[in-house]
């Protein structure tokens, strides 16, 4: 389990991560979605220890992290940092001394899987092999915690499905994983927790099929022109265009349409949100979209 | 997690090896070509303390050809700093590794030294002097003080720590010079304090009464190794404390 409490990291006048919270269940895929500069490359990092956030706290399986942490911890960041100079053998043999519990056999299907030659300077290869890579060595201990930012990044549509493959392998395995992503779809397939970051501020957080059940929006057409609705429209936002009406029903779809219907609606649907529209809606800052 | 920096140290003895021994063949084959000669008027007896002091120089581009190896992670903390290990024990064994390459780039050019008097019969001629150990304290703190000091400077910068002790070279060989230049005296005091932090100001020959920089501090040649070996002592922990410390 990764947990985060209370997270708050400024840069001189910039407030990178503000007040964060969020948990990430055991044997859960959570995606971090955010847009550009809200906050999650700095999540990442103070999670790894690389940034000191100025309050809050950081715990997997409970416990800070330590050295220790990183025997079952796997890390994957935004850009490979690999060595340049040295070979994908140089890099594998690396992991093996320095990790008690790397699994050469794992490594080496791994490798197979995404077509490296352990001869080549990593300088030599491209950028979605040096993701490979990255990713590989994040996984080459069989971490129970994996933290990876866009792990996807530069890779090709196969290779992207794969690595997904992969994350849901482990997740089924038992491991905990949290991932970044600009690709939404990416998230939708591989997660079933997802966080939303706004500049520096969480602002969704949870099961993804609880968030859409949640976010449900109901839409009413009227025959002549829009009642009263009464205390649904204290209750919940809505939005009028003409003769119709759409009500964000905040968890409570059926109960609404059921309202609607009594109100004399001569059509009521019920539509089902996408994570995009999720997404879209959390990091809406009024005039985007 | 010392393995990237063994990596690193089986380059820089490749390649300085390399050059010296290309250097010894060049002028091996010139010599047995006959175009080399020795002279006849050499010093008969040639003391080993003195040869060891020239052969510093050889440790000392190879410590600055190691110093950069911490900042060189810079760009790659994600997989130094993700090992099941304190940060400051990864740092203290790559300075461990360095401080081995050092020793056997050292030991190494000794060795093609003593190729070169045997080359031209003159290694018969070297004596062993009382003054071996004390040349060898002295070499060994000098060149671990340039280390220490180049890994200090450049414990939290993001890169260019090869170009930091390529240019402290140029720095330190300046610095020295300018002692004995007349310059007036508030000038001359910044280049005699600017001297305390000068590597070349502690290094001497032990068995001669003219040493090569302690004019600067006029100190017991035995006291300037200590305050090398305590620059060494100091730079090395606060170059562990700051790189192991730093925000990436």
């Amino acid at each position: 389990m990764i947990a985060i409490s209370g997270l708050t990291k400024r840069y001189k006048d910039v407030l990178a991560v503000d007040d964060a919270s969020f948990e990430v269940p055991t044997g859960s895929v959570c995606g971090l979605l955010g847009r550009n500069g809200a906050g999650k490359t700095t999540t990442f990092k103070c999670m790894m220890g690389f940034a000191r956030p100025q309050s809050g706290e950081v715990r997997f399986d409970g416990e800070l992290l330590t050295p220790k942490t990183f025997e079952k911890l796997g890390y994957a960041p935004e850009r490979p940092s690999l060595y340049g100079w040295m070979t994908v053998a140089n890099h594998l043999e690396l992991a093996r001394r320095s990790q008690p519990s790397y699994d050469d056999a794992r490594t080496r299907e791994l490798l197979a899987t995404f077509r490296l030659d352990g001869r080549k300077r990593v300088k030599r290869l491209s950028k979605g092999q040096q993701t490979a890579l990255g990713l590989i060595l994040a996984l080459s201990g069989n971490p129970s915690l994996l933290i990876l930012d866009e792990p996807a990044s530069g890779l090709d549509p196969v290779m992207q499905r794969v690595v997904l493959d992969i994350l849901i392998d482990a997740a089924t395995s038992g491991a905990t994983i949290m991932l970044s992503s600009h690709q939404i779809g990416q998230i939708d397939r591989a997660a079933d927790r997802v966080v939303i970051m706004r500049d520096g501020k969480v602002v969704v957080s949870g099961e993804i099929d609880a968030l859409r059940e949640a976010s449900r929006v109901v839409e009413a057409t009227f025959e002549f022109v829009i009642p009263d609705l009464g205390s649904l429209a204290d209750e919940m936002r809505v939005e009028r265009s003409g003769k119709s009406v759409r009500l964000h029903a905040n968890g409570r779809a059926d109960a609404v349409a059921a309202r609607c219907g009594a109100l004399g609606a001569v059509g009521v649907r019920v539509l089902d949100r996408s994570l995009e529209d999720l997404f879209l809606d959390a990091v809406d800052d009024g005039g985007t979209h | 997690m010392q393995y990237v920096e063994m990596l690193r140290a089986r380059r820089v003895l490749t390649w300085y090896c390399g050059l010296l021994l290309a250097v010894f063949v060049i002028v091996a084959l010139s010599f047995y070509s006959g175009h080399t000669h020795m002279s006849d008027d050499r010093s008969p007896d040639q003391r080993l303390s003195d040869l060891l002091r020239i052969c510093a120089f050889g440790a000392m581009i190879v410590a600055t050809c190691m110093a950069p190896g911490l900042n060189a992670e810079s760009s790659t903390l994600a997989i130094t700093w993700t090992r099941p290990a304190p940060r400051a024990a990864i740092a203290w064994r790559y300075i461990a590794v360095d401080a081995v390459t050092i020793v056997i780039a050292y030991v190494f050019t000794v060795a093609v030294a003593l190729a070169f008097l045997a080359m031209f019969g003159a290694a018969g001629h070297l004596t062993f002097d009382a003054a071996i150990p004390s040349a060898l304290l002295n070499v060994f703190g000098v060149t671990l003080m340039w280390y220490g000091l180049v890994t200090f400077v450049t414990a939290r910068m993001d890169g260019r720590g090869g170009l930091v002790s390529g240019l402290s070279w140029a720095a330190f060989s300046i610095v020295g010079g300018l002692w004995a230049a007349p310059f007036p005296p508030l000038l001359h005091g910044l280049i005699t304090f600017l001297d305390y932090f000068n590597p070349l100001t502690y290094f001497h020959n032990v068995t001669s009464s003219h040493h090569a920089g302690n004019d600067v501090l006029n100190l017991d040649p035995s006291l300037l190794t200590l305050i090398a070996w305590c620059f060494v002592a100091v730079t090395l922990v606060a170059t562990v404390r700051l790189w192991s410390t730093r925000e990436v």
